[in-house]
């Protein structure tokens, strides 16, 4: 709703949360909402996951691409637009470059268009990743066309990380940041509800223990659940029951394995019951990454290690609060 | 005196018609500065100060007048990463001809000739042929903070300011005089002129009433004078303090005729639960620090300074505030103007200098302080780590 609220406020969004909270089901389902509200409004999805890694190389690449996607749906003249491109590439900043197509077509196109901009997070590790926040924060405070374009940017990223991304002067001033955090218990509570599923407190503290609120497994449980035609509370008591998550443990090892010191740290997991939580020197690389992918989840000062990954079992653990200051 | 007062806003720049605009001393001043010819005159204040919805504003007024011609441009929308002198300069310049309908023949010409050797060349013969328009030229260029943080030198452009008859130039951002001068020492030389934007007075922020007279049952006096408490007129906190409690109103969180408005309950949730990452504002105070007082001396230097204001509930006379550092009583102004373009400090107009306001003194408090001093690394004191139980 605040998301929405936002839209309709003529507010550009910053999307984000960690791996598994359920970004691209957001998107799908606010524009479902918002185009039964306006039809006339024009939707641009971009992923730069289908982006190559030629196109994600420098910040010229990635914008020139961008904008044939964008020709593409609002049905320019590619040519023209290239064209226009070509004659003061180099001259010009792409920046530029990037305006004055915006500003071209918003002569002509009678629409609001709302740009949306997915797995944003594949350009993190970019040296220009600041600039491009900059950059798209400069064309949403366009006067020219600002009450014609909106930006939605949605990627895998925490609350921190999201306040840093924009160097001079903060992409947050203008968008409106939705975070996508774990599932508490009413969250959960409806989701069974939706799936007619039993829904006492008994089964979502089942369900928290094992997944820890992520709405990625969260839904791979119910989903599987509704597909075997089972009762949830069967499914939770089954000894099996962490084999449903096999396909999803393979892709977070993945994503932890690329979080450089990661695996070192959860190594000492493995034979251990219970984690406790310590202020002490961890790399903050580390802890970030890790926060990034979900396995822990920072809000409100409160440190929650989500699961563990200890041999095929998930857990979850509650740390101590900790304070910054 | 108000422009409008439909709603308010916090975040980003205040378009007419929109939302609550107030205007305050310095709407004045920048006029009158242009009329009376200053050729550069800069605006150098924290994010949020209202430095862009003042320039827009000024430039639409003097585009009415129709006795001069303004352009309004956004550094944001010109450079980039990796963007060379040379075709900044040519960006800049075509932004400005395209305001101004010119063709760029010229300009291209121009390119051609200096092509791969003199951008600085390029840029004053522009800057020299603007004056075949015949008449004043006022070009307000916006976020010069852009030209350190992309490394740029923009020597060039500063050495032929004043080689424009008839042209002003309005500089804003969130710049360090320091930082910009380090890469281009013409900013240094240049004759410039600064126009501080003082945040709301309480009588300013009377405006605030109109909003609040929606919901009859709430002593808006009050309310204002506790926002007040916390921001001391800071644009952006008491128009985001205002935004809250009216949504809260409007979203019925509240009862209709509810006289209730907690304002220190919303500036908890809204500035202080979460420190500097409670909200971008403090976060961008805290990383333009960061970026400005990179050096550990001139870092140590601003600490000192500030600390001397946080042990005092009451502003402090600038020469008394720099006087322990007169060894090298220009960079220690230098410092302390830093401090007050990142948000942390405020100088009043005798002079006075001062905490921004509670909510800044309460996040950037001595723990604050105390983990600018330590390792670089500074969130190892303040993240939690997972150790196995023995």
């Amino acid at each position: 709703m605040k998301a929405l609220a936002g839209l309709y406020g003529k507010r550009s969004l910053f999307i984000y949360g960690a791996f598994g909270a359920g970004k691209s089901p957001f998107v799908d389902r606010l524009i479902s909402e918002y185009v039964a509200h306006d039809s006339q409004v024009l939707w641009v999805r971009i992923n730069f996951s289908d982006f190559s890694s030629d196109a994600l190389e420098t910040i010229d690449s990635l914008w020139k691409q961008i904008v044939v996607v964008v020709a593409k749906q609002t049905n320019q003249e590619l040519a023209q637009v290239t064209g226009n491109w070509e004659e003061y590439a180099g001259l010009v900043t792409v920046q530029v470059s990037v305006f004055d197509f915006f500003d071209n077509m918003f002569k002509n196109l009678d629409r609001t268009l709302i740009l949306v901009l997915e797995n944003a997070h594949e350009i993190i590790d970019k040296p220009y990743v600041n600039f491009f926040f900059d950059n798209l924060r400069g064309l949403i405070g366009e006067r020219h066309f600002s009450d014609a374009l909106r930006i939605v940017v949605s990627m895998i990223s925490d609350f921190e990380e999201a306040q840093d991304l924009s160097v001079a002067s903060p992409f947050f001033n203008f968008s409106l940041g939705i975070h996508l955090s774990a599932l508490d218990e009413i969250q959960i509570a409806q989701l069974l509800e939706s799936y007619d599923f039993d829904n006492s407190e008994e089964t979502i503290r089942k369900i928290k223990e094992l997944v820890g609120g992520n709405l990625y497994l969260v839904s791979t449980l119910l989903e599987h659940t509704a597909e075997a035609n089972q009762d949830i509370r069967q499914v939770l008591a089954s000894t099996d029951v962490n084999r449903i998550f096999d396909s999803r443990l393979e892709t977070l090892r993945s994503l932890i394995s690329e979080v450089d010191g990661a695996e070192r740290i959860l190594d000492g997991f493995k034979e251990k019951d219970a984690i406790s939580i310590q202020t002490s020197n961890l790399d903050k690389n580390v802890y970030d990454g890790l926060a990034k992918i979900g396995i822990l989840n920072r809000e409100n000062r409160e440190t929650e290690i989500l699961y563990s990954i200890e041999g095929n079992r998930l857990k979850t653990f509650v740390g101590d609060s900790f304070s910054n200051f | 005196m108000i422009r409008n007062s439909k709603i308010f806003q916090a975040g980003g720049w205040v378009r007419e018609g929109d939302s609550l605009y107030i205007e305050r001393q310095a709407d004045q001043k920048l006029v009158e500065y242009i009329e009376r010819g200053e050729r550069l005159i800069c605006l150098a204040e924290p994010h949020q100060s209202g430095k862009t919805s003042l320039l827009h504003k000024t430039c639409d007024e003097l585009q009415a007048r129709g006795d001069l011609l303004a352009a309004y441009i956004d550094l944001q929308n010109i450079i980039t990463h990796g963007a060379l002198e040379m075709q900044s300069y040519f960006s800049i310049a075509k932004k400005i001809n395209k305001v101004f309908g010119l063709s760029n023949d010229e300009i291209k010409k121009l390119r051609e000739k200096h092509e791969g050797q003199n951008p600085k060349a390029f840029c004053l013969n522009f800057i020299k042929s603007l004056s075949r328009l015949k008449k004043k030229i006022v070009i307000f260029i916006d976020e010069l903070g852009f030209i350190p943080l992309y490394d740029l030198a923009f020597d060039g452009f500063f050495s032929s300011i004043s080689e424009a008859e008839n042209v002003t130039f309005v500089l804003a951002g969130v710049f360090s005089t320091k930082l910009i001068g380090k890469k281009s020492p013409a900013f240094f030389d240049a004759e410039k002129k600064f126009l501080p934007i003082y945040d709301f007075t309480r009588p300013e922020m009377k405006e605030f009433d109109q909003l609040f007279d929606q919901f009859p049952n709430i002593d808006s006096q009050r309310v204002i004078d506790d926002i007040y408490k916390w921001t001391s007129g800071q644009p952006y906190m008491s128009q985001k303090i205002g935004e809250t409690i009216t949504a809260s109103f409007l979203e019925s969180s509240l009862p209709p005729n509810s006289t209730t408005v907690n304002v220190d309950k919303i500036v908890e949730n809204l500035f202080l639960k979460d420190y500097i990452y409670s909200d971008n504002s403090l976060a961008s105070a805290n990383a333009n620090f960061n970026l400005f007082l990179e050096d550990p001396v001139r870092c140590e230097t601003a600490l000192k300074i500030y600390e001397n204001l946080l042990n005092t509930e009451n502003a402090l006379p600038k020469a008394d505030l720099l006087n322990e550092f007169s060894t090298d009583s220009q960079e220690a102004e230098y410092i302390l103007d830093d401090l007050c373009v990142c948000g942390l400090t405020d100088i009043d107009e005798n002079s006075n200098v001062k905490i921004k306001n509670k909510i800044f003194r309460t996040v950037f408090n001595e723990k604050w302080i105390k983990l600018q001093r330590e390792d670089e690394d500074k969130t190892a004191a303040t993240t939690a780590s997972f150790t196995p139980n023995e």
